[in-house]
């Protein structure tokens, strides 16, 4: 037989923490070694209790789950954390993935989830239930059809909008220096910067783009 | 006599020129106490909200997960189908209520605003809309967003959430746009396809919420313009100066 995992929870809430321990003690693969109630209290539970997995809550005092992993996983990088919340949105899994934890567990998790969670990370490294996948995913399928970019590196300036705004108003080089008082060069560079940013081979391309995208009015 | 007379001219001139300055200091700092009044409630509401919301998450949301475990371990302990049944049902409400509960306190306080900014939090705001099945809403974002401080982050969400309220309730919309260009400053389009806005149109709820919009662009030296499309719905385009 396999030693059991030995496990830390840490959670604010003293009631769902002792809930969470009577109820994961009656299985026998694990051992809750210690609690904690906060991120700090955490830190210094660690250094003196050895353990494999952390139950980790994220919203917590002094020092919250967000700011703990880190430290965590750099001090102690053999220890699995397992974050525990009732934090649902996409943005909090996949940061602390990209932290680096190696679960995310909703707090109305079946306990019998919890479990399995631990042992495939114990024998895995990493593992996600559907519930955190689905989420993930539809965050994922949200961004590649574009209606949500968040990545879109494009920037403009108040400047480049200005001229923009005029270009699409079919306005010449010349009546857009005129009426933005500078020089007709200065409206070249701005057209080329423009072309630049939105990808486009000529103006056409510009407005287009700013039409698509719904950067100017009429 | 002469120069009594002139004497009085004199002193009138001066003492009234000397009420004035003092009238205008009284107004100065009339403006700048109703500026500090406006900055204190809002203030105290965001708290307010924020403890509420924090409550909510901690006390109730904790508390309901304590329920589930308890009822678990009840379950584990019997072999009787009906209550094993029964302890479904209750778990799936348990599921229901905590589902609300998250959803209460993410409307006081988005935890994702607080920790991953404006942009994100606005498009959490448009799935959820969009998720609920009652208008197809998009949110594009131009150019990258840099996370401005709290504050101001928080009076552009709220002004966004009171916009989009209003249009749910009032603007007989089956679609939104949401647009947010980041340049020197920000800029926030939203448009709906509904019967358009009408200005003197006021229910006792919008008239509320148009006087929150009203306080919170003062306080971020915004503006905010309406432009009724000609075939249909509303566009409002909020303008935001970033401090550098």
């Amino acid at each position: 037989m396999m030693k059991p995992v030995k496990v830390i929870i840490a959670d604010d809430h003293p009631l769902f923490r002792k809930g969470l321990v009577t109820t994961l003690q009656e299985f026998k693969n694990l051992n809750i070694v210690n609690e904690a109630g906060d991120g700090k209290e955490l830190l210094t539970v660690l250094a003196k209790t050895p353990c494999d997995v952390i139950l980790l809550d994220l919203k917590m005092p002094l020092l919250d789950g967000i700011s703990a992993a880190p430290l965590i996983l750099e001090r102690f990088p053999k220890v699995k954390i397992i974050v525990l919340t009732m934090l649902d949105e996409e943005q909090f899994i996949m940061h602390l993935i990209k932290i680096g934890v190696h679960g995310y567990l909703l707090k109305n998790a079946e306990p019998e989830i919890v479990v399995h969670t631990i042992e495939e990370v114990m024998e895995h490294g990493t593992y996600f239930d559907q519930k955190t996948v689905q989420i993930m995913h539809k965050g994922l399928i949200k961004k590649q059809h574009g209606s949500v970019s968040l990545s879109s590196r494009v920037h403009f300036s108040e400047r480049d909008m200005e001229v923009l705004n005029l270009l699409c108003k079919d306005f010449s080089t010349d009546e857009i220096a005129k009426k933005l008082c500078i020089s007709p060069r200065t409206v070249e560079y701005y057209r080329t910067k423009l072309m630049e940013k939105t990808d486009s081979k000529n103006i056409t391309g510009v407005v287009a783009y700013a039409f698509k995208h719904n950067l100017v009015e009429l | 006599m002469l120069l009594l007379v002139s004497f009085i001219i004199l002193f009138l001139f001066l003492y009234q020129k000397k009420r004035l300055s003092q009238e205008l200091k009284m107004q100065k700092v009339e403006a700048e106490y109703k500026d500090e009044l406006i900055v204190a409630t809002v203030d105290i509401q965001e708290s307010e909200r924020k403890r509420i919301a924090l409550d909510l998450h901690d006390n109730i949301g904790s508390l309901l997960s304590v329920i589930r475990l308890k009822m678990y371990q009840l379950n584990k302990n019997t072999s009787n189908p009906a209550l094993q049944e029964s302890y479904r049902e209750t778990t799936d409400m348990l599921d229901d209520m905590l589902e609300t509960t998250r959803t209460f306190s993410r409307e006081l306080m988005s935890p994702t605003l607080e920790d991953f900014g404006l942009a994100h939090a606005l498009e959490n705001l448009c799935t959820r809309i969009h998720a609920d099945g009652i208008m197809h809403t998009s949110i594009q974002i131009v150019g990258t967003y840099r996370r401005q401080p709290l504050k101001t982050e928080l009076n552009i969400f709220r002004i966004a959430q009171e916009l989009l309220n209003n249009i749910l309730k009032h603007a007989n919309a089956t679609e939104i746009k949401l647009l947010l260009v980041c340049s020197d400053r920000l800029e926030l389009q939203i448009e709906d396809n509904g019967k358009g806005f009408i200005k003197n149109e006021k229910t006792p709820t919008s008239g509320l919420g148009l006087k929150s919009i009203e306080t919170r662009l003062h306080l971020l030296k915004a503006s905010l313009e309406y432009i009724p499309n000609l075939k249909k719905g509303t566009k409002v385009v909020i303008r935001v100066p970033l401090q550098e």
